[in-house]
């Protein structure tokens, strides 16, 4: 092993040399010149002097002609089989040395493990000294220096700002979650979703460690005089199967002020075993620590015991009001749109609002600037693509995005007549534009639309439901530490249903609509070394139009209900600063501001005093103009954590959180149906408004690259929507009269074991948690469940996620899935009692009992194309077995009278494995992104 | 290409209906029996009739009637009607017709032989307008199985509540069907085989009568006018006997509070099944019986006023789907065999009906299972009903 890695070793210099040092031409015609005559030519010719001992030379000769003869070349070719070598200084001199080659300058950069790898394994430790001075000449200058500012400008004890982008140098896409970690102070700066970071340091000279997942870390020198910014460039690196460093990861779990967090990318999520062929980044989440869904298939998820309308979720800046697709077995989200996302659980930063649970973002690719380029699959059920490529090379770029289901069509190809005419299917579009204007300037532009049909045939029910959202946003650089974002957003949901299934006399249709229109700007302000200052207001237009309940069909007697509009406006002011205190201590205190107002023109009416809210007890009738304010609401939501360092990989963080909520849904169904409908809190409905109070405790294994954290969290959210039994929200009842107003208590722990990197990847997650509801009003009207609090449909206690991923080589990976939680609380029949020899059903008290609990096990196989580096396209196949054991996980359990007797069934939704196959390619090769 | 058709065609389908369904039985705790009193008074001069009974425990289920127990219809006028009890815990008392009028509030007054009292709210009688029509369809109802269909047909009720004042409706069933044996009997034994001669005809001929106790409610608050047309009542199936010779359901249509209406339509979707997709949260049913002593106890039942119409609908058979036929194939005896096989029976068996299919008066007989020749072997009388046309 000496001898290849000493070859290596010179090879790599005397080419450093070559390439790097100018070169010297030489011009005449030399037939075997000795040395010494040749050198004083070309001392002559060059300017140069040469160094030497004349006994060295004296039987060397030069043989070469022509004009521009490279004297580098020259000296290469006489010393080829002597001891002898040459080095150029910079002061116009030429040295040449007989015997062991001279260190002076240093070969391109090279991973550290490289060769630390091959001094140790190759001589059991021992090096030589030439090796251990060009290991250590190389470690203490790898690292380039750069200046930012004129150190003529440098005004000493000013703090100074670095403006910073980190960027692909492949696709020249932004790295988003990218870390500069500066050594001397121990502060990581992580990069926004532009791949913008902002550094304030004191004047002086630090090393800076630039840090991505997949990237090639780098190290620069940063000499600062004075503002300035910097471009680093990163190199994609194939990731080598035993070592992948994560440090942007490691910054969030154990230095950031952030609690309730999580943030997953699309590694993580290539990896997670899928259900019925396809990464859907909701079953992702759904794997995470705190989240809950009522059952399988169903849309939306409860976080930390909340109800599925207090999450909002985000694509890019657009809202999405229904993420389901085909009932909720997809995610509204197309797998290739989507680059990361984040879930904010607890902790949420003062820049969201207008939710009381989770704000969950998800971001998708800024579109590749250097090269036209294309990524899709195809599963037994859907089928999507991207395409993305510059529109001006390395500046601006697009991303279109589609994908559909097939199934309508399969279904139409079908014998049997009732599936025959029923239908499901669905398909999304996304477009994504981003300009560069100019280092300052940044506008995005972004659209999504996404369809859905479906029809339950055997009970006349037809669904039609669409989002559709559009954004764009501006973001400009006043100074170096002082940026903003405005952003233009509108977005909307609306269906349309045909309902038949009661009978034909009373069939209906009902169209709904939300549209929601937003104004938001941003400032990020970094007026020190010791402060993150963001502050910015955002505006909320909802015009809800709750549509008209209309006959269907020509049987239908079913009376004209006008379910009215509304309008609402929730505005928002920030201002949150994060403040590095010590080492130690670092706080991150926000508030925010909400106002809400719902304007007129409205009808409101006035209930008797100590009467229930009935149409009975009506006792005044308000008219309100357009010019009228109906309701509004207003309150601060404020927003605390502080971070304790506990040691140099561990920290102790608390943190409280306010949040209100001005919109709820609508729904008289367990999980949530396409055609619940969100409606605004009004003069009757005060808005919810929740507190959260959390501490964890996280620690970083270094050695292993385990991360573990745990979070202890509760929460008490005020004024809770609860629905009245049997409430129905498409009667000419006012929806007041429907619903209740209570309060919700949640309170759990959450443990996280991670591993991010090496062959075996992936989590390990345990929670326990409690949510119940209290609904106990004054009144026996105003009271569910007799005024005691009871579980709420989603509370379930234990939890435990496993999500593993084993590597075998670059081309096959295996990934499993565990999941097992407490069945979710139902209200079970406790007594049977008979009327006219019938049998009845006396129910328990409200979510008394369980269902069985639930435990499945996925498992799949990826196997990647090829690893050859210059290829057009790379494809990889994923075969995927949901629900491995087969078991019968009850979705519900249910009761149904046959003749006289009660008969009890559960119903499952997958009671079986089921396989799928998914082909997924791309242009490039296995590394492209 | 075929292939992979197939393939991608039993993904999808394994998508949508494999969702199984499977008897289950969960473990609950035996709730404390309670008190169940139920009871309606009609405007129909005859016996009123409330029931008084106990709950029991889901996982153990019987019926528990409350016996000796002092029940009292009252109404506004200041009457009271003792009831007395005809069958454990079932009361009744016959009311005459002129203390049954609409607008008038009657309730009901229970005291246990405990001594607790209970007592219902009061109900008024709302006047009920008459069926304008029952009708039938022919219905295919797909299962699990898409090679198998089950056909029947699915009554629908026709009634205009406008202008009448009623607006909510409970409907009851009884259904009465005439069946008939296979074979008509032709001979019989009794130790020797004897040419039955007609005289066993009457046992050809059936009726079979039942409670449908499936609940059928209406409310006509959502439609425009008080105009029901099809509304839908229970389905028939071609799996059973009825509707081999000839069908008749009598519907009787109470027009009841509006109270009453939440709790029946309540019941009626709890017992439709809760489960399935967008299942929704079974809703505490509480009626409106109190106990006078302890007002927080939970008292089931209601006791409801309402007025009664009725019709009666008749339906041959003409259907264009098989109808369920009891297995009857003849036992396939030599002469000898036979006689060594009807040796075996025992003199309390006898008559063994046979049929003879040719036409000589000396066999060969046959044997059939004996309910393919007695029709009241399947559960039914041989008794006409009156009203049967």
């Amino acid at each position: 092993m000496k001898k290849p890695f000493t070859i290596w070793l010179f090879l790599m210099l005397v080419l450093r040399i070559q390439s790097q040092e100018p070169d010297v031409l030489i011009h005449g015609h030399y037939e075997a010149v000795p040395l010494e005559a040749f050198v004083q030519e070309a001392e002559r010719q060059t300017g140069l002097h040469f160094f030497y001992r004349e006994e060295w030379i004296r039987n060397i000769t030069i043989t070469a002609e022509g004009d521009s003869l490279s004297l580098r070349n020259m000296l290469n070719s006489a010393f080829q089989h002597t001891d002898l070598h040459f080095y150029f200084d910079t002061l116009n001199t030429v040295i040449l040395i007989k015997g062991k080659p001279l260190i002076t300058a240093l070969a391109e950069p090279v991973p550290m493990t490289g060769i630390s790898d091959l001094a140790a394994n190759g001589r059991n430790g021992h090096i030589t000294e030439t090796e251990k001075s060009y290991l250590e000449g190389r470690k203490k200058i790898r690292a380039e220096t750069l200046t930012i500012g004129d150190p003529n400008n440098a005004k000493p004890g000013k703090m100074i700002a670095v403006r910073g982008r980190m960027t692909d140098k492949e696709t020249g896409e932004p790295l988003i979650g990218a870390t500069a970690y500066v050594r001397e102070t121990g502060v990581g700066y992580a990069t926004d979703f532009d791949g913008l970071f902002l550094i304030t340091l004191p004047p002086g000279t630090y090393e800076v460690i630039f840090n991505c997942l997949g990237m090639e870390e780098v190290n620069y020198y940063l000499k600062l005089y004075a503002d300035g910014s910097l471009n680093i460039e990163m190199n994609r690196r194939l990731i080598p199967l035993d070592e992948v460093r994560i440090t942007a990861e490691k910054f969030h779990n154990v230095r950031g002020t952030q609690m309730g967090y999580e943030h997953i990318t699309l590694k993580t999520m290539k990896e997670i075993p899928v259900v019925l062929g396809e990464r859907d980044v909701l079953k992702v989440a759904q794997m995470l620590p705190g989240v809950q869904t009522m059952g399988e298939g169903t849309s939306g998820f409860n976080v930390r015991g909340s109800g599925a309308d207090q999450n909002m979720f985000f694509i890019n800046k657009t809202p999405v009001y229904n993420t389901a697709h085909l009932l909720g077995f997809f995610s509204a989200f197309n797998p290739d749109l989507v680059k990361d996302f984040t879930l904010y659980k607890s902790n949420i930063p003062a820049k969201y609002g207008g939710r009381l649970s989770s704000i969950f973002i998800l971001n998708s690719p800024r579109g590749n600037k250097k090269k036209l380029t294309a990524r899709g699959g195809i599963s037994p059920i859907t089928g999507h693509i991207m395409v993305e490529g510059p529109l001006k090379k390395e500046k601006h770029s697009f991303i279109l995005a589609a994908r559909s289901t097939y199934s309508d069509w399969l279904l139409t190809q079908l014998d049997n007549p009732e599936l025959r005419n029923s239908h499901a299917a669905f398909y999304d579009l996304a477009g994504h534009l981003n300009f560069e204007l100019n280092e300052k300037n940044y506008i995005r532009i972004f659209g999504y639309y996404s369809h859905d049909k479906f029809s339950f045939s055997t009970k006349n029910q037809h669904y039609l439901y669409d989002n559709k959202g559009a954004s764009a946003d501006w973001k400009h650089q006043w100074r170096p530490n002082l940026t903003s974002e405005i952003a233009l957003i509108a977005s909307g949901y609306d269906f349309h249903i045909v309902d038949s299934s009661e009978s034909s006399i009373q069939a209906y249709q009902h169209d709904y609509s939300i549209g929601h229109y937003e104004f938001r700007t941003d400032f990020v302000w970094i007026p020190g070394q010791h402060h993150l200052v963001t502050f910015g207001l955002n505006s909320v237009l909802y015009q809800l139009d709750r549509g008209t309940v209309e006959p269907a069909g020509s049987l239908s007697e079913r009376s004209v209900v006008s379910l009215g509009t509304e309008n609402g406006i929730e505005s928002a002011l920030y201002l949150s600063d994060e403040i590095e205190l010590s080492s130690v201590f670092t706080l991150a205190l926000g508030l925010r501001y909400s106002f809400y107002t719902m304007p007129g023109p409205s009808v409101v009416y006035e209930y008797y005093d100590g009467s229930p809210r009935e149409k009975l007890y009506i006792s005044d009738t308000i008219q309100y103009t357009g010019k009228d304010v109906i309701a509004s609401y207003s309150g601060p939501e404020l927003r605390g954590s502080l971070n304790i360092h506990t040691g140099e990989n561990s920290s102790v963080k608390l943190s409280y959180n306010k949040t209100r909520q001005y919109l709820f849904m609508l729904s008289n169904t367990l999980a949530v149906s396409p055609t619940d409908q969100w409606k605004l809190c009004d003069y009757h409905i005060s808005p919810p408004h929740t507190d959260q109070f959390s501490v964890g405790f996280y620690k970083d294994f270094e050695k292993t690259d385990i991360s573990f954290s745990t979070e202890v969290y509760y929460k008490k959210t005020k004024d809770i929507i609860e629905y009245k039994d049997g409430a129905s929200f498409i009667s000419e009842d006012p929806i007041e009269t429907q619903l209740l107003q209570g309060e919700q208590e949640a309170y759990g722990v959450e443990f996280m074991l991670r591993k991010n990197t090496g062959r075996l990847s992936g989590w390990l997650s345990y929670s326990y948690s409690s949510s119940s509801i209290l609904v106990d009003g004054p009144n026996s009207w105003d009271r569910i469940n007799n005024g005691l609090a009871y579980p709420s449909n989603y509370d379930k206690p234990h939890a435990v996620n496993t999500v593993l991923n084993y590597r075998f080589s670059r081309q096959l990976s295996i990934g499993s899935n565990i999941v097992y939680n407490t069945g979710r609380p139902v209200t079970y029949p406790v007594g049977i009692y008979y009327v006219n020899g019938r049998e009845q059903l006396y129910y328990s008290l409200r979510n008394e009992y369980r269902i069985p609990d639930y435990f499945r096990m996925d498992l799949s196989i990826n196997v990647e194309g090829n690893l050859k580096a210059r290829k057009l396209a790379h494809s990889s196949w994923m075969l995927n077995i949901y629900n491995l054991t087969g078991r019968k996980n009850a979705y519900s359990v249910f009761f149904e009278n046959e003749g006289s007797q009660v008969k009890s069934y559960k119903m499952s939704i997958f009671g079986i494995p089921v396989f799928t196959i998914t082909w997924n390619f791309k242009f490039g090769n296995y590394a492209s992104d | 290409m075929q292939v992979i058709k197939y393939f991608i065609t039993g993904m999808v389908l394994l998508l949508l209906f494999s969702g199984c369904i499977d008897p289950f039985t969960p473990e609950v705790e035996d709730a404390p029996g309670m008190m169940v009193i139920s009871g309606r008074i009609t405007d129909q001069e005859g016996y009123q009739m409330v029931e008084v009974s106990t709950s029991s425990s889901y996982s153990n289920s019987y019926y528990n009637p409350l016996r000796k127990c002092i029940v009292t219809i009252a109404d506004d006028k200041d009457h009271r009607f003792e009831l007395t009890e005809y069958e454990p815990g079932r009361y009744r008392c016959w009311i005459g017709k002129e203390y049954l009028n609409q607008g008038t509030y009657y309730w009901v007054e229970v005291t246990t032989p405990d001594g607790k009292q209970y007592k219902s709210d009061s109900e008024t009688l709302l006047p009920c307008p008459s069926i304008e029509s029952i009708h039938y369809e022919t219905k295919k109802i797909d299962t699990e199985n898409p090679d198998i269909a089950i056909y029947g047909i699915q009554f629908y009720v026709n009634t205009d509540a406008t202008g009448s004042g009623a607006k909510d409706f409970l409907w009851n069933m009884t259904e009465t069907w005439e069946y008939h044996s296979t074979y008509m009997v032709s001979d019989y034994y009794d130790g020797e085989i004897h040419f039955a001669d007609e005289v066993f005809d009457s046992i050809y001929y059936c009726w079979s009568s039942g409670t449908i106790y499936d609940i059928y409610t209406f409310t006509t608050e959502n439609l425009a006018s008080g105009k029901i047309t099809r509304c839908p009542l229970n389905f028939v199936s071609s799996k059973s006997s009825r509707l081999s010779v000839k069908y008749s359901m009598l519907v009787s249509q109470y027009s009841i509070s509006d109270n009453a209406y939440h709790y029946w339509n309540t019941l009626q979707h709890q017992s439709q099944g809760t489960g399935g997709f967008y299942e929704t949260q079974p809703a505490s049913i509480t009626g409106n019986i109190h106990c006078l002593s302890d007002p927080g106890e939970i008292v089931l039942g209601y006791f409801m006023a309402s007025s009664v119409t009725q019709k009666r609908i008749f339906v041959p058979r003409h259907y264009d789907f098989t109808i369920y036929a009891p297995q009857c194939d003849l036992y396939d005896f030599t002469p000898s065999e036979l006689q060594e096989f009807l040796k075996a029976f025992k003199k309390k068996d006898y008559p063994i009906f046979l049929v003879n299919l040719s036409f000589s008066s000396d066999g060969p007989w046959d044997f059939a299972e004996q309910y393919c020749f007695d029709c009241r072997k399947l559960g039914g009388t041989v008794t006409k009903p009156d009203f049967w046309e």
